[in-house]
């Protein structure tokens, strides 16, 4: 609830923001926005997320971790590339979002490899 | 015995939690991220196939290794028996051992190893590729190369009975009077291959009426626990798969109980063709085993 408030309060100050300096309400607003976004993370995502994963730990080990975190990694660059298109760059945007997502299918290459090679065992001799 | 059924249940039973738990974790994760659902989807599929057909996989390539070795040690083992038949005489006419029967039993083996296991690993293959891609589904494939297989292995079966009543050994064990009901509860119960599991025990067990006279009971029921076990283990793990699929269909995703599902139905098939692995196992070590006495009561 505090945080909802909290939320409503950074609405309004973009709000006076707007209204008192309109040059440089982007900038303002790209800092206020990073600077909740990380706020939130350490306060609520983090600690969230480790609760779900201590509650799933009997799953066998790497996987509740990665589908997790690849889920909030995916999350947080969609909401930082839609930013960046709201600012105008989407070319930017597509392409810092294109680069997150091989970094997660980095973090899955050695499931993936270990995938391959149960099926790759079966078909070959 | 028990500790063999207890490492079947535990590594099914704890893949059975692990596909739950994974279900609720997915569910989980597409409420919060959404537009990361599809992920989710292939990442469930991921952790299904990585860790809970490990036992599956492991089957397969078990019945594999031992159809090699089997085949491997029939072509080296073949020609020296054949010839110390036919220097042993007419001992063998009245126990009913032919040199061909020899030469088929391991044929089939021989069959198994290069032609059925490939054939049924490309079934499961055909299954996970349509669970993985809907859009390019092979069901109809697997299932016909399924069908297939239970078909020549059961041909296979067949000529195996014609082959060894022809001489007309006397019946044993399943094949009697008493064991009619014991039949007819694994014909029903069994999924797929009940029918052909009691016929085939069937064929094995007038077979081994006739050699038991001169190898002893024991020896015969030390030869088929050490041939059947290795065919026990799949069907056990056959059902667990399928009791698995069954348990969780109702909260699980289709695609999930489907995989587990196909992969039960291919073990099953899988445990048909290892009777003919232990049918050859069986007739050559008992073979072998008459062999000796032969030779060594000779002198």
């Amino acid at each position: 609830m505090v945080l909802l408030l909290q939320m409503v309060v950074v609405f309004l100050i973009l709000l006076i923001i707007t209204f008192a300096v309109p040059k440089l309400q982007p900038l303002l607003y790209v800092a206020i926005f990073f600077f909740v976004l990380f706020q939130l993370l350490s306060m609520v995502v983090f600690p969230f997320t480790r609760t779900i994963i201590g509650l799933f730990e009997a799953l066998p080990d790497p996987f509740a971790k990665l589908l997790i975190g690849s889920a909030i990694l995916f999350f947080i660059s969609e909401l930082i590339a839609k930013h960046i298109e709201e600012a105008g760059f989407a070319s930017l945007a597509a392409m810092s979002h294109f680069i997150v997502k091989i970094a997660i299918l980095g973090l899955w290459l050695h499931q993936t490899a270990a995938l391959i090679e149960i099926l790759s065992s079966l078909i070959t001799k | 015995m028990i500790s063999f059924i207890e490492m079947v249940l535990g590594t099914v039973l704890s893949s059975f939690v692990v596909v739950i738990l994974s279900t609720f974790l997915a569910l989980l994760v597409d409420f919060l991220f959404p537009s990361f659902s599809k992920w989710t989807r292939m990442m469930l599929i991921f952790i299904v196939i990585a860790v809970v057909l490990q036992p599956a996989f492991t089957q397969l390539t078990l019945i594999r290794d031992i159809a090699n070795q089997i085949s491997l040690s029939f072509v080296s083992i073949y020609p020296i028996l054949t010839a110390a038949m036919i220097a042993a005489g007419g001992a063998f006419g009245m126990l009913n051992f032919q040199p061909a029967m020899l030469l088929f039993a391991n044929g089939a083996i021989v069959l198994t190893e290069s032609l059925l296991i490939p054939l049924l690993t490309a079934a499961l293959i055909f299954d996970l590729v349509s669970r993985i891609l809907p859009a390019v589904p092979f069901t109809k494939m697997a299932d016909l190369i399924r069908t297939a297989l239970l078909g020549t292995v059961s041909a296979v079966v067949a000529a195996y009975s014609i082959f060894i009543t022809v001489g007309g050994t006397m019946s044993w064990a399943l094949s009697g009077l008493a064991s009619e009901p014991i039949k007819e509860l694994i014909r029903q119960n069994v999924p797929l291959i009940g029918s052909f599991m009691t016929d085939s025990m069937g064929t094995l067990g007038r077979y081994s009426s006739g050699a038991g006279v001169f190898a002893g009971g024991w020896m015969i029921t030390t030869i088929w626990t050490v041939a059947l076990v290795p065919s026990l283990k799949t069907l056990l793990t056959a059902f667990f798969y399928r009791w698995t699929a069954a348990l969780i269909e109702p909260f699980a995703d289709k695609d999930i109980t489907g995989i587990i599902d196909d992969i039960g139905k291919t073990l099953f098939v899988l445990c048909a063709i290892s009777f003919l692995i232990a049918f050859a196992f069986i007739y050559t070590a008992l073979f072998s085993i008459i062999l000796i006495k032969l030779i060594t009561t000779m002198k």
